[in-house]
């Protein structure tokens, strides 16, 4: 009888991991569950907030790229308003000047 | 004509400058760098090598998109199935077997092949160009699937051998054939030019051979026969085929529509050659382990580890500090290139080098950073600030060599710097030695500083109290305190339900776990020395077979070593006695197996002993989630690490000159001892039977047994014994031990259990100390066995080193006097005993017996073993234990650095999220809002 009762006891806490996978949705996230033996939520917010940290870094890349060739085709435009045709030359081949400097940093 | 071949030429040495580049890579990895991070992760990796990459979106958890994936699961599928055809071809013909040390041969010589057929093409005419070619096309497809090729890639990548990583050693492999492919075809057609079109017919010719090889038929994975009807496929790995025959004969309990839906070797089942080999049902294990236990694990680990490489880093630190001050320009530590298979050891304590050290440009004199702190605090050298802080922060007094005795004339400059010693000592007596590093730079701060992240991040209840009259536990001591005496003892089946939890609370207390019937009796009888030296003959070399050979044993009568034939020693392993005379020979063999046939021989010989091993999914020796050791780069040299079997023969029949016994020892280890076999003869009970009748104080004891029984049996449960005396104590101590075991078993309702112990004799008696018990047992050692003439050092626990033995009246005394008691009891076949590290035990064969050590390192033991290197590093350098240290300092930080990879690729695994749960939200909360204004922005801009 005794050694049922303290087999029995292991069982009630496997089931908290769902409780506490609900709970935080109705109360704020910030407090941490009593019951639950294992908290690794802190830790992966902070391994996911770098992840997050890096990708954002890429795509302030990306915009700040976008944002200096607009500006380097309305500079040529300001100075050479009426030349379309050598523009385009211009265009043509600071795209496969480009392309080929990313290829050898890919490599 | 010319041209073409000249191109071709080209290709094939930028092919070979990318091998070099890959293979330094694989160094750099060896020691600690990171490779730098590719930018677009998501684009798929299939390239040219030059210019051109696939701009296709990779897979998940894939590193090459659909297609190129389908591609490659085609070519290697169409390759397998030419290699097995040459295969079958070969052993028609010639009716070998293919052993590995023969593919691996093959496998070096393939790209000598290779490189020469090139050359030859320049020099020769087309036709005989076409036959080299063909051949270069037959090797190449005839060893690129098989194993050799996959481990002739490791030494180059620095790969361990998780899943994960075998799949990205797959996709190497991949990647590699796919830059040789196009050079050949380009030399088959001159007349094509090389470029996107030059795959097609590649292409075509794979279709074809697809379709042959569906009409042929799957291999079977468990008899690899292909002309089997009725083969099920798996369709969760979509790799593997089980023939009907192989699944009713060997898996009967399974059904065939189960079967189809997940194989007996993704349920790790399987014990076929390959899968034995290739660890599979370990790895399965591992792998159904959920994620949030994996989590907790590698949090435990790193927790445990974090101290060891927070004390590196700070003597790191140091170092740097005062390098800076007295050369008082930015430094750049000059770096050792260590080989994978090396060891940087200090010249004074013979000690394993972790990273930094101090090195001579002169001599080579090298020193390591705690010999160098040592020689300060000897010459009175006090660096300003930073000294007093290490010392507050140690608190305990410091084990330290002593430099005024071995070296009277090496002092250390008064600036802090150390001279290299005189010549006398093996220096060249310059000025000072210059700081030198192993690892990369900074390597060492950053995983402290990930550590530490980590292990702060996590949230860890305290674990539930033990309950001490649980059922599983055992009476093993009598001592007055009454929490230590019960000793947790479940079965294997109790293991299942329990699960690893119970042993790690034993374990993170220091307390001895034992599991019983761990091997049945059936499985007992294969483990006898003439089964065990047969099969490991089959796997030994055919120059090295000898029909009788000679093997070295220890005597235990005088300690002395012979060389004994395998035959005699198997007969005095079933008689324990020699023929003629009719004296007892007591052997123990010594190195026999060898450490590396002793694994190939459990680990791929015995599958049962990994069926039932208890824990091994945490212990293994190179794959165990809890074993610390493992987190080490597999090419490292660790001395003995891995199982080892030890042979002895032993008796009841006590003998006062020499038994046959192991002495007192410690180990930096966990370690697990498995009784496989034991040798039962009758001859052993005439001797017990015929004990009582010459001696008179054995009729005494005979008296003393029929006295005792009846009052045992009326103060069940009660601790002492104080009618009885002293020497009726000392006498009936051992059945004491034995009748306490069947009573608890009894309790316990456990009918199986008992049943087995009251059939089975015990093998060997052990004799396991705590831990806290150390101080005082080796003062009593140091009293009881000091030589006079021995020089006293005041290092504490030098006896426990010497291999000493403790006898009844030893422990007696030791009872007496210290209170301190072994916990004691008697080893059954088929039991398995859990050592921590740090508490000293010694064993005495009952019987002969076959013992099968494994030695393991949980995080639990990390700091005690720490504290043992130590100690181990004042010994002197010729010690045995010095010469096996374990190398506690780099083991944390391999097992820092692969914790924290293993986390944060857990983490970041989208397929894992829900199982994680919800992470906390304010920390990614800010970051992903910038992200999606970020990404929303390109969004307007392109519109206006």
């Amino acid at each position: 009888m005794a050694e049922e009762e303290k087999r029995t006891s292991p069982e009630p806490p496997l089931p908290s991991p769902p409780e506490s996978s609900s709970q935080p949705e109705h109360p704020p996230p910030e407090t941490s569950t009593p019951p639950a033996t294992f908290d690794p939520s802190r830790m992966i917010g902070i391994i996911k907030r770098k992840a997050l940290i890096k990708d954002l870094a890429a795509a302030y890349h990306v915009e700040c790229l976008a944002l200096c060739r607009e500006l380097l085709e309305l500079q040529k435009r300001k100075d050479e308003p009426f030349l379309d045709t050598k523009a385009t030359e211009d265009l043509r081949k600071e795209t496969l000047r480009s392309s080929s400097k990313r290829a050898k940093k890919k490599r | 004509m010319q041209v073409n071949f000249d191109e071709t030429c080209d290709s094939v040495i930028r092919m070979n400058a990318n091998e070099q580049t890959r293979s330094a890579n694989g160094i750099g990895n060896g020691n600690g760098e990171s490779i730098p991070g590719i930018p677009d992760d998501l684009r798929c990796k299939r390239s040219d090598g030059k210019q051109w990459r696939c701009t296709a979106m990779s897979m998940a958890d894939k590193t090459v998109c659909e297609k190129h994936y389908i591609q490659a699961k085609k070519r290697a599928a169409n390759s397998a199935f030419r290699a097995n055809q040459k295969k079958a071809k070969r052993r028609s013909s010639l009716g070998e077997t293919d052993t590995y040390s023969e593919g691996k041969m093959d496998d070096f010589e393939l790209p000598v092949t290779s490189i020469d057929h090139y050359n030859n093409g320049l020099a020769s005419a087309s036709k005989s160009n076409g036959r080299l070619e063909k051949r270069h096309n037959k090797s190449l497809m005839r060893y690129s699937p098989e194993t050799p090729m996959m481990r002739s890639f490791s030494p180059r990548v620095a790969v361990d051998l998780n899943d994960d990583l075998g799949r990205d050693v797959v996709m190497f492999e991949e990647g590699y054939r796919s830059y040789r492919t196009p050079p050949s075809v380009a030399v088959m057609d001159p007349t094509r030019n090389r470029s996107h079109q030059s795959t097609s017919p590649m292409e075509y010719s794979a279709a074809s051979t697809d379709v042959s090889a569906e009409s042929l038929g799957e291999i079977c994975h468990q008899c690899q026969r292909k002309d089997r009807e009725r083969i099920i496929s798996c369709l969760k790995c979509n790799q593997r085929a089980f023939c009907h025959n192989c699944l009713s004969a060997r898996y009967s309990e399974i059904s065939l529509e189960e079967v189809e839906k997940v194989c007996p070797a993704c349920r790790g089942l399987c014990d076929c050659k390959s899968c034995l080999r290739s660890d599979n049902t370990i790895k399965v294990r591992i792998r159904e382990i959920p994620v949030l236990d994996k989590l907790q694990y590698l949090y435990r680990l790193l927790s445990a580890v974090l101290p060891v490489i927070k004390q590196i880093h700070l003597e790191q630190c140091m170092e740097v500090e005062l390098e800076k001050r007295l050369r008082e320009v930015e430094i750049d530590l000059v770096r050792a290139r260590l080989k994978a298979d090396e060891q940087m050891c200090c010249n004074v304590c013979r000690i394993p080098v972790v990273d930094y050290y101090r090195h001579c440009p002169n001599c080579s004199y090298d020193l390591c950073l705690r010999c160098c702190q040592d020689l300060r605090e000897e010459s009175s050298v006090t660096i300003s600030g930073t000294n007093q802080n290490v010392q507050d922060r140690k608190g305990a007094p410091k084990l330290k060599l002593n430099f005024s005795y071995k070296f009277p004339e090496w002092e250390a400059n008064g600036d802090g710097s150390i001279p290299c010693p005189p010549k006398e000592y093996g220096g060249c007596g310059s000025h000072s030695l210059n700081l030198a590093r192993i690892f990369k730079m900074n390597w060492v701060a950053k995983l402290v500083k990930n550590a530490e992240e980590i292990v702060s991040g996590c949230k860890l209840s305290d674990l539930l109290n033990p309950d001490m009259c649980d059922s599983r536990f055992c009476k093993f001591a009598e001592r007055e305190e009454s929490g230590d005496n019960y000793v947790y003892s479940p079965s294997l089946e109790t293991i299942k339900t329990d699960g690893v939890a119970k042993f790690e609370q034993q374990w993170a207390e220091g307390r001895l776990v034992t599991v019983k019937m761990v091997l049945d009796d059936s499985s007992c009888s294969r483990w006898d020395p003439e089964t065990i030296w047969r099969d490991i003959d089959e796997l030994s070399d055919e120059k090295l077979r000898e029909h009788d050979p000679f093997l070295k044993a220890i005597n235990c009568l005088d300690g002395l070593e012979v060389d004994v034939r395998l035959g005699e020693f198997t007969r005095a392993y079933k008689d324990g006695k020699n023929q003629e005379t009719g004296l007892p020979l007591l052997w123990k063999l010594k190195d026999w197996p060898s450490p590396s046939a002793s694994e190939e021989f459990i680990f791929y010989q015995r599958p049962e002993f990994i069926r039932s091993f208890p824990f091994l999914e945490y212990i293994h020796p190179r794959l165990g989630l809890l074993n610390v050791a493992a987190k080490l780069p597999h090419y490292s040299l660790q001395n003995d690490s891995g199982p080892k079997i030890y042979v002895s023969c032993g008796t009841y029949q006590e003998i006062s000159a020499g038994d046959s016994l192991t002495g007192i020892h410690y180990n930096m280890r966990d370690m697990v001892y498995l009784l496989v076999h034991t040798s039962e003869e009758t001859t052993f009970e005439r001797v017990r039977k015929t004990k009582p009748v010459p001696e008179e104080p054995d009729q005494k004891m005979s008296e003393n047994e029929s006295l005792l029984s009846p009052e045992q049996k009326l103060r069940d449960g009660e601790l002492h014994d104080l009618s009885l005396g002293e020497a009726s104590m000392e006498k009936n101590e051992p059945e004491l031990a034995l009748t306490v075991n069947p009573e608890n078993l009894t309790e316990n309702g456990d009918n199986m259990e008992s049943s087995c112990t009251s059939s089975c004799a015990g093998g060997a008696q052990w004799d396991v100390f705590r831990r806290q018990d150390v101080p005082k047992l080796s003062g009593y050692l140091q009293r009881t066995f000091q030589k006079p003439d021995n020089i006293q050092t005041d290092f504490v626990s030098r006896p426990l080193y010497e291999g000493l033995f403790l006898n009844e009246h030893h422990k007696r005394q030791l009872r007496d006097e210290f209170g301190v008691e072994p916990w004691t009891f008697e080893q059954h076949r088929g039991e398995a005993i859990f050592i921590p590290a740090g508490c000293p035990f010694q064993i005495t064969n009952l019987q002969s017996n076959i013992q099968v050590a494994l030695d393991f390192l949980c995080p639990e033991s990390v700091g005690e073993s720490a504290r043992l290197a130590e100690e181990i590093r004042c010994l002197p350098n010729d010690h045995e234990a010095k010469l096996q240290i374990l190398e506690i300092g780099k083991i944390s930080l391999y097992a820092a650095s692969s914790a924290i990879k293993e986390v944060q690729k857990l983490v970041l695994d989208p397929k894992f999220g829900a199982e994680l749960g919800f992470e906390d939200s304010n920390l990614t909360k800010a970051v992903s809002h910038n992200l999606d204004e970020a990404t929303k922005r390109p969004q307007q801009n392109s519109c206006t």
